[in-house]
């Protein structure tokens, strides 16, 4: 366990960013959900919360592994001398997501806990559906962006795709179940098994990019 | 003279972008400091990614430390520095440093420190200041913590590409004290292969010379028998003609003419008005390189 953080924290730029990542962001998100609910109804907030999670974890992935997957960018010499520099970048990228979907999960059951508390334990079955489906749904397009993110070395690029990504969910929600009448329950498992597919995918993909540095053609 | 090898190449064949790395044997030898001499382009880097292992495609063999076969102990002893690529751009110093006692298990952290105080990266721990990001440092500074990174494990080998390059001179003299001071405290079982294009900085801790040209070894030896084989020349405009034919590499200007000639060659020059001299390891890898390139142009 210890292992896998410090290979983690290897990729944090600086001292700071643990500050954020473990304190600074986790309260902001809590506070947001309470000082929302000052403002928002709660169906409203509760698609507010991952959307706003969705831009967090953009944000602080171009600072963490942005553009590593660009040409080039994974042939860390320091790393690659080492036998233990692929390890190393494996279990940075898998404590990363594993993290991420621990915030995304916890969150939500938060919420989820705080609003049954709120009702009474009368939550409405389709709120319920309706809010996994929009977790699932910000997860899945971050894990979209984050591919462009780790894979175009452009601050212009990477801000763009954290723009679409952000506008996205409120789209596609509203043409798929207006337009498409389609079933949240689906809709979020589909999210779910895409986002499965799209993560496996990406560390895939990186540590791929890690084993092609060695190589010059 | 039966000198042990550190390092042994043998039919090392890479092919990169148009070029061709081809070296039937490389013999480093242990206990000493090598210099790998060539021009901009010669192959050091290529040569030196392939043998620090961060190029696998490659043909041929590489034989460490005299039959060593276990990948794990050849890198931890290995000390690797490059011109390329080599930390992450938002590492700090000291995270430099947290990733060094990953990679290895021989990285002694605080002497890692006391490194960066010793050359000037940072200052001591009382004077803390914000620290900047690899990619904020000069080259030069880069440089300093990629050195005070590998100087702060107890390696076998230490393997520098360029080195001396991005520093001011009173730091490649501070570099040479640091290599002459590795090999003595190796007792003959630490060596030093570094590379550079301009050898006149490196020349007092050099001991062993290898001069590359156009992916090729074109020329080798212990600096002391390579300056016995090589004989500086210098001699009047009337003769330039005659001594442009026998010299090694030759030169005219407005006193006449200078150059190099193989110490073989030297009773040819015989009734010529010649002073000759002991060449440093520049002007013979100067000689040398000119020589070989003309031939190939």
């Amino acid at each position: 366990m210890k292992k896998y953080l410090q290979s983690y924290h290897a990729f944090l730029p600086g001292t700071f960013m643990r500050w954020i990542l473990y304190l600074v962001y986790p309260v902001a998100m809590v506070a947001l959900f309470f000082v929302g609910r000052l403002w928002f109804e709660q169906m409203a907030l509760m698609m507010v919360v991952p959307i706003v999670m969705l831009g967090a974890e953009c944000m602080i992935d171009m600072f963490v592994f942005g553009g590593f997957g660009a040409k080039g960018n994974a042939r860390i010499e320091y790393m690659m001398a080492s036998v233990k520099g692929k390890g190393m970048v494996n279990r940075a990228l898998a404590v990363d997501w594993i993290r991420r979907l621990l915030y995304f999960i916890v969150m939500a059951a938060f919420v989820y806990a705080f609003s049954y508390w709120e009702q009474g334990g009368n939550l409405d079955e389709m709120m319920v559906q309706l809010f996994v489906c929009i977790l699932a749904a910000a997860t899945f397009l971050m894990s979209i962006a984050l591919w462009v993110i780790r894979l175009i070395d452009n601050r212009a690029v990477q801000f763009g795709a954290l723009y679409i990504v952000i506008n996205l969910p409120a789209w596609l929600f509203m043409i798929l179940t207006k337009k498409f009448e389609m079933n949240f329950k689906w809709l979020g498992l589909a999210c779910m098994v895409l986002l499965a597919i799209s993560v496996a995918g990406q560390i895939w993909f990186l540590t791929k990019k890690v084993r092609e540095g060695y190589y010059d053609v | 003279m039966n000198i042990e090898s550190i390092l042994t190449v043998n039919n090392l064949k890479k092919k990169f972008k148009g070029f061709v790395l081809d070296i039937p044997e490389l013999r480093i030898p242990k206990g000493f400091s090598t210099a790998l001499i060539g021009e901009n382009g010669a192959g050091k880097s290529t040569l030196f990614h392939v043998i620090s292992g961060t190029r696998l495609d490659f043909t041929g063999e590489i034989d460490y430390f005299q039959g060593e076969k276990e990948e794990k102990k050849i890198r931890e002893w290995v000390g690797y520095t490059s011109t390329g690529g080599y930390f992450m751009p938002n590492w700090s110093i000291s995270q430099v440093g947290n990733v060094g006692s990953l990679l290895f298990d021989n990285f002694d952290k605080e002497r890692y420190q006391a490194l960066l105080e010793e050359l000037a990266v940072k200052g001591p721990e009382g004077k803390k200041k914000k620290e900047k990001s690899i990619s904020k440092l000069s080259d030069g500074m880069r440089m300093k913590v990629m050195l005070a990174s590998v100087f702060a494990r107890d390696t076998k080998m230490l393997l520098l590409d360029e080195p001396a390059s991005p520093l001011d001179p009173l730091m490649r003299d501070k570099l040479c004290s640091m290599i002459r001071e590795y090999i003595h405290q190796g007792a003959g079982e630490k060596s030093v292969f570094f590379s550079t294009h301009n050898i006149a900085d490196m020349e007092n801790v050099t001991d062993y010379a290898i001069i590359m040209e156009k992916g090729q070894i074109v020329e080798q030896g212990f600096v002391e028998e390579l300056k016995e084989k090589y004989v500086a020349v210098k001699g009047e405009s009337g003769d330039a003609g005659k001594a442009s034919q026998i010299l090694f590499s030759f030169q005219e200007n407005s006193f006449g003419f200078e150059g190099i000639c193989m110490a073989k060659d030297l009773d040819k020059l015989a009734g010529m008005d010649v002073a000759t001299e002991t060449p440093s390891l520049s002007q013979i890898s100067v000689a040398v390189m000119k020589h070989y390139t003309s031939l190939r142009s």
